[in-house]
């Protein structure tokens, strides 16, 4: 007991251990934000945190697709490359139809179509999900290839200027359709029976299959999502940049995503995160690479800069997170059963 | 769950069936169709998917048609055991002629060497392979940004801003770029170089590293940008336009595609100089090379393939009037002191027709 105690006062008090659990990644945010700042005073203006609202949405919306797929226990590494498939795909029938209505369904289509097909080898087939997302990863990859024949397109229509540079109240409005898609992701995993079901079946499996949760059905449904979110993040993409080129960031996009939704306190392992934490997570990597410009690193030194930032940040994030969990639950994925079901959705 | 497996299999085996025959469809073979006489040329590129080399691989048939030759085509896919192989893979086909872009200069040198020993001819493009008997076409990249300098000092009368998006950190060519960059500004003390960010030949990093920008340098605090590759280019231009400040700036960027070159024609968006490489060009004149070695001619070991700086009349009569004069450093990078939009766009139609009474140097 006495152990405890002094561990207790050395960590400065079980208030100030309350609010390092409960809001790390924010600390995070607020203490990077900060730093950069001090650097460079223009990074927090307002110009510069609207620039970052609209930069981060693509690689949100991935993250937040990312983050349905880890909870249930899987990985979808063509997310990124997807994001880009769809993003031609409605540039391409843009340019040959000249009719946008068209062309964002065939963008929609697109990527609830390779969700779907992930969906089918992983959930229906059994098939794992990294070796399965990363053959279609290097198909997508070939097909945009095909799709763009090394062509650099131009989009030219007053719908990908205002998704480009329109606001509402002052707001992107991508931004505002992040955000959206955040709060319908917290409905689902918070409030339904699908987010406590998806939950489960990520924590342990096993245990979710004797309670009679459906498990193709939870894991089907992910990666339906994450076509869906792909799609919207390679119409943002695209929209932005008012091209569609074969060197649009995939990977890159897909590697920031995936880290915002584990710093976001998402387990790799599954069965546990939330969508908060996620949004959390996807400013954090947002604001430092914004900051990578804004301080002027060497091009040599960003790769190795931003990479000890995100370690960093997991690092600092794991640790909060181990505090949290009941003695006995290193890893924190619900092995309690059906009470570890229920631990997972207290945390929400 | 069984049979689903089976089902996707069976798909499966015939979707690869299928892409395979669409593949060979694309790609002339030697055994079985191509005519006895007609040399082949074994092409290895860095890759084939970016845009760049895209229109090498047009540039190099167009030219291999011009001049009866056929090209296999084969992508390192960025690496370098792979690249070695397909040079090895090659001298086994005993194709007439290997053309290489190598991914790394030394590196290359023990399979070329092995080519050459086989007797076949070798020609390594865009860098300089010191093996005796291979012949390099590499791009002057560093003169040519290091001319450029001079052109951008001149624009600005020899005083202001300035910002710099490289390309990937660790590549040869455009790390020379940079260099030449860098170096030539040194001859301007007035001129001050605010940033040098990589945006690594992608469109959504270069939007993004440009919005810092605007927002770092207000109004009336940049001049000019500096682009190692026009679709950075094209990608930071629509941020400008996004905070409204297209045009605010004076634009210079390296590859010549035919949209930058409209730009300067029309006086769009700041954009002032554009070196003409252009894959095309590129493509057809190393191919022009490989064709004539696997034609049995001989060629010196070093042809530096040059650029041609595009912009408008004016532009050129206000360099000029502001001292803008050549400064060679290693090699004189430019085919010509200037070329118009017009004549760049002719050059870009007609790449084969530059280069198909192409004449080495004295």
């Amino acid at each position: 007991m006495a152990k405890a105690d002094r561990r207790r006062r050395a960590a400065g008090g079980p208030f100030f251990r309350l609010i390092l659990e409960q809001y790390s990644i924010l600390i995070l945010v607020i203490a990077a934000s900060a730093a950069f700042a001090l650097f460079n005073p223009r990074f927090l203006t307002l110009e510069n945190l609207i620039n970052l609202s609209r930069q981060i949405v693509p690689m949100g919306l991935l993250a937040l697709g990312a983050s349905f797929v880890l909870i249930g226990g899987n990985l979808d590494l063509s997310a990124g490359v997807g994001a880009t498939v769809c993003g031609a795909a409605l540039g391409v029938t843009f340019v040959v139809t000249k009719n946008v209505a068209l062309a964002f369904l065939v963008g929609i289509v697109t990527g609830l179509a390779i969700g779907t097909v992930n969906a089918l080898f992983i959930a229906k087939a059994g098939f794992g999900s990294v070796i399965v997302t990363l053959a279609v990863m290097t198909i997508l990859q070939g097909g945009i290839q095909l799709l763009l024949a090394g062509r650099i397109v131009f989009l030219s229509h007053p719908l990908f200027a205002f998704i480009s540079r329109g606001t509402v109240a002052g707001i992107p409005f991508t931004f505002l359709v992040l955000v959206a898609f955040f709060l319908l992701a917290w409905y689902l995993l918070n409030q339904t029976k699908f987010g406590v079901h998806l939950y489960a079946a990520g924590g342990n499996r096993r245990i979710a299959e004797v309670v009679g949760i459906r498990i193709q059905r939870v894991h089907f449904l992910t990666f339906v999502i994450s076509g869906l979110l792909m799609s919207v993040s390679g119409i943002v993409l695209v929209s932005r940049l008012a091209l569609i080129s074969p060197n649009l960031s995939g990977f890159p996009l897909l590697l920031n995503g995936v880290s915002a939704a584990v710093i976001g306190g998402i387990s790799v392992t599954g069965g546990r995160g939330n969508a908060g934490g996620v949004f959390l997570g996807i400013i954090f990597i947002g604001v430092v690479s914004n900051a990578i410009n804004f301080l002027n690193v060497t091009p040599e030194a960003q790769d190795l800069f931003r990479g000890l930032l995100v370690v960093f940040a997991l690092i600092f994030q794991q640790l909060t997170i181990r505090r949290r969990l009941p003695a006995g639950s290193a890893s924190g994925a619900g092995t309690g059963g059906a009470a570890g079901v229920k631990e997972v959705k207290g945390e929400l | 769950m069984k049979g689903l497996r089976l089902v996707i299999m069976v798909a499966l085996i015939g979707l690869v069936a299928l892409s395979l025959g669409f593949a060979r469809g694309n790609r002339p073979e030697r055994e079985g169709t191509a005519a006895p006489e007609k040399p082949v040329v074994g092409a290895v590129m860095v890759d084939i998917t970016n845009p760049f080399f895209v229109q090498v691989m047009q540039g190099g048939n167009t030219m291999g048609e011009a001049l009866d030759v056929e090209i296999i085509w084969k992508s390192s896919e960025g690496s370098l055991e792979k690249q070695l192989a397909l040079i090895e893979s090659f001298i086994e086909q005993e194709v007439d002629c290997i053309w290489v872009d190598p991914l790394d200069p030394e590196a290359v040198k023990p399979p070329i060497r092995k080519a050459l020993a086989a007797g076949i001819p070798t020609v390594t493009g865009a860098n300089l392979v010191e093996v005796p008997g291979n012949v390099s076409t590499p791009f002057p990249s560093y003169d040519a940004f290091y001319q450029l300098t001079g052109m951008i000092a001149a624009y600005l009368g020899n005083e202001g801003s300035v910002v710099y998006m490289s390309g990937i950190p660790g590549n040869w060519i455009l790390d020379q770029y940079q260099a030449g960059f860098e170096d030539g500004m040194k001859r301007f003390p007035d001129i001050d170089i605010l940033s040098i960010q990589p945006a690594k030949m992608d469109p959504a990093l270069a939007a993004q590293i440009m919005e810092s920008w605007l927002t770092t340098y207000p109004k009336g605090s940049l001049d000019a940008v500096v682009f190692t590759t026009d679709p950075d280019m094209y990608a930071a231009i629509e941020a400008m336009k996004n905070a409204g400040r297209a045009g605010e700036f004076a634009l210079f960027s390296q590859n010549g595609d035919l949209p930058a070159v409209e730009m300067i024609e029309n006086g769009e968006n700041g954009v002032k100089i554009d070196l003409l490489s252009h894959g095309i060009r590129i493509g057809a004149f190393n191919l022009m090379v490989a064709a004539r070695l696997a034609k049995g001619e001989k060629f010196p070991e070093v042809l530096w393939f040059q650029y041609a700086p595009v912009m408008t009349e004016a532009t050129w009569d206000k360099i000029v009037a502001a001292g803008y004069r050549k400064d060679v450093q290693k090699g004189d990078p430019f085919s010509e002191d200037y070329i118009t939009p017009e004549r760049a766009k002719e050059v870009i139609a007609d790449a084969a027709s530059e280069f198909s009474d192409w004449q080495p140097p004295k």
